[in-house]
């Protein structure tokens, strides 16, 4: 009887995820017929907001784009401005604005794998009922996202919007005491992090192997975050400028989000390209060889392992990177000085700049173009998440194949919003500029 | 450990704003009182989560000012037992982790003080900001409150309308 039911599924309102989209999925005879994940959010029109402003303007209005990830933006700009205006950070800029990412990386990683992720794979509903059942994995998941928090407003001023920072470096360097605290707290925390990666490998986690295209930036000396060429497992290294020659955005009626897809000639199928995935997962696969021995040995110390195509494993991605996160940020506050100056002075010119940093959920790519004023004359940002979107649909696809589509309805959904959350989508990041087309009079 | 901390909820846009407001009115009233409030917190969030349950971490009592969702009480000033609040309800939230879910974490982990009390006000028209009037309400209604748990009794305070003051 199952192979002959035709079965409807709509899941109105995601929950545990940033933003507002939905999913439908109709199954009719065994077989997917149709699939699309929904973003209904309003697009935020911030490429256009952007037009006109001065190019100190744009660190905080960017900022505003994402509550959970407003560094990665703020970074993305201030190399695009900087690469166009031929200003070089000084290295303790460098180092300050890799504290800045790192706190980052562990407020969002943390509040992904305990507030939103873990839920999934340990039987409840959400993280209320989590706490009951699991209270000290919470209260850990609460402890890191604070210190994260506390991380971002070391420099930025406060943990969301931050305000810190500014093309060429910061408004403020931090005094040496506000460093110190922070720094024992750090310490402290390298053993839960350790303990986080082995519980995240230890979670029953489905076992789904997917063949998929893993894209992030590679950098010769460090695990990436602020620098780097564009990379891919299937041969791609490429200068973020040459970006948009391989990647391309297209409009899904159903979706607010840009759809992008991976393109390269002699491999890519037409002009249509394919999904590809950015964020923990591809990071690890592409750039595990710069984990510093102490994480790697973690991750030797789990059953898991890198490379991988299962999906799934990017919850493990995330707990290493808190770990390394945590002491990466511990080493660059270890040798901590005021520096005479906390920026380097940047003098606007007529000019294009590029920036792509590593966002907690992937690639964030920016451009702009200004004039000799260094007014924005033009704007582009494409986040993470519509990068991910069509590798989300694909994967829902393969996985809920996988998982058996004559399973029962709630069955079905419950795993249908597990993939979607798995990849922690951003979904007011990913609203855009809708293109307007008028027909006639 | 400090008795009471009384924190207001929201970010800068439209109604929202009105937790940060009422505090910010409550700032001014602590700095006018003779001695000032001592034993009291005035603090906002910006985020709700792990953020808010770090603020509740140290008071004995809490008071959450916040802008409520547009309901029958519109207009009204409601009093809520932070403690007691379905997490079902999702609410405004980042994430579908709002305040409800917040606090009934809290409650499980054992991280809330032993008395929470929410205390908003709710509009039909959640873009604009709260006007003068509205602010002065709810920072009454948190006085009163905060006179209870300190034992003391509230200011009469001229309404700002009789003082001349114009809503924006």
């Amino acid at each position: 009887m199952k192979e002959h039911r035709e079965l409807r599924i709509q899941v109105p309102v995601l929950a545990r995820v940033e933003g507002e989209g939905a999913l439908d999925l109709h199954i009719r005879a065994g077989v997917l017929e149709d699939l699309a994940l929904r973003i209904f959010e309003p697009p935020r029109l911030f490429e256009r907001f952007l037009v006109g402003r001065e190019h100190t303007e744009i660190p905080d209005i960017v900022a505003r784009i994402c509550g959970i990830c407003p560094v990665a933006y703020q970074m993305s700009a201030v190399h695009a401005i900087e690469g166009a205006f031929g200003a070089g950070p000084s290295s303790w800029v460098r180092a300050m604005r890799r504290v800045l990412y790192c706190g980052e990386w562990i407020e969002s990683h943390a509040l992904h794998i305990h507030l939103l992720a873990a839920p999934d794979f340990l039987g409840a509903d959400s993280v209320v009922g989590l706490a009951q059942t699991h209270p000290a994995e919470v209260r850990r998941g609460l402890r890191l996202q604070e210190l994260g928090n506390d991380l971002i407003r070391l420099l930025g001023g406060r943990a969301v919007h931050p305000v810190g920072v500014r093309p060429g470096g910061f408004y403020r360097a931090p005094r040496p005491a506000e460093v110190t605290a922070l720094l024992d707290r750090l310490r402290a925390a390298l053993p839960e992090a350790d303990a986080l990666v082995a519980w995240t490998a230890s979670l029953d986690l489905p076992e789904r192997h997917q063949d998929f295209v893993s894209v992030a930036l590679r950098h010769p000396d460090e695990y990436p975050m602020n620098e780097g060429r564009l990379v891919s497992d299937d041969g791609l290294d490429i200068d973020i400028a040459e970006y948009p020659a391989h990647f391309r955005e297209r409009h899904e009626k159903r979706s607010t989000a840009l759809h992008s897809a991976y393109w390269r000639e002699g491999i890519s199928d037409g002009t249509a390209g394919r999904p590809y995935l950015v964020g923990p997962l591809a990071r690890m696969n592409l750039n595990q060889n710069q984990l510093p021995p102490e994480v790697i040995a973690l991750l030797e110390g789990t059953s898991v392992s890198f490379p991988s195509s299962n999906p799934f494993h990017g919850i493990v991605a995330r707990a290493l990177e808190i770990r390394y996160a945590l002491g990466e940020a511990t080493r660059l506050l270890d040798d901590y000085r005021v520096p005479d100056s906390p920026a380097v002075p940047v003098t606007p010119r007529a000019a294009t700049g590029f920036g792509c940093s590593e966002a907690p959920r992937g690639i964030l790519w920016h451009r702009y173009e200004f004039d000799a004023d260094g007014r924005v004359l033009m704007a582009t940002i494409v986040p993470p998440t519509s990068q991910n979107q069509a590798r989300i649909e694909e994967d829902l696809r393969l996985s809920l194949a996988a998982f058996g589509l004559d399973r029962a309805e709630d069955e079905l959904r419950r795993h249908a919003e597990t993939v979607i959350r798995n990849y922690d989508p951003c979904i007011s990041c990913a609203t855009h500029f809708l293109r307007l087309r008028i027909h006639g009079k | 450990m400090m008795p009471l901390a009384v924190i207001g909820i929201g970010s800068p846009f439209g109604f929202d704003r009105l937790g940060w407001a009422v505090v910010d009115a409550l700032r001014g009233r602590a700095r006018e009182a003779s001695g000032g409030w001592p034993g009291v917190r005035l603090e906002k969030n910006e985020r709700l989560g792990a953020p808010l349950l770090a603020q509740l971490r140290s008071v004995d009592a809490a008071i959450l000012v916040d802008a409520l969702a547009q309901g029958p009480t519109t207009g009204q000033v409601v009093r809520l037992d932070g403690r007691t609040l379905d997490p079902a309800d999702s609410g405004l939230s980042s994430h579908g982790f709002g305040l409800a879910q917040t606090l009934a974490t809290g409650v499980r982990l054992d991280e809330l003080p032993g008395q929470v009390w929410i205390l908003g006000l709710a509009t039909e028209e959640p873009a604009r900001p709260p006007n003068l009037a509205e602010v002065h309400r709810l920072a009454e209604a948190v006085e009163t409150e905060i006179a209870r748990f300190r034992g003391t009794s509230p200011p009469r305070r001229r309404r700002p309308e009789a003082r001349g003051l114009k809503n924006r």
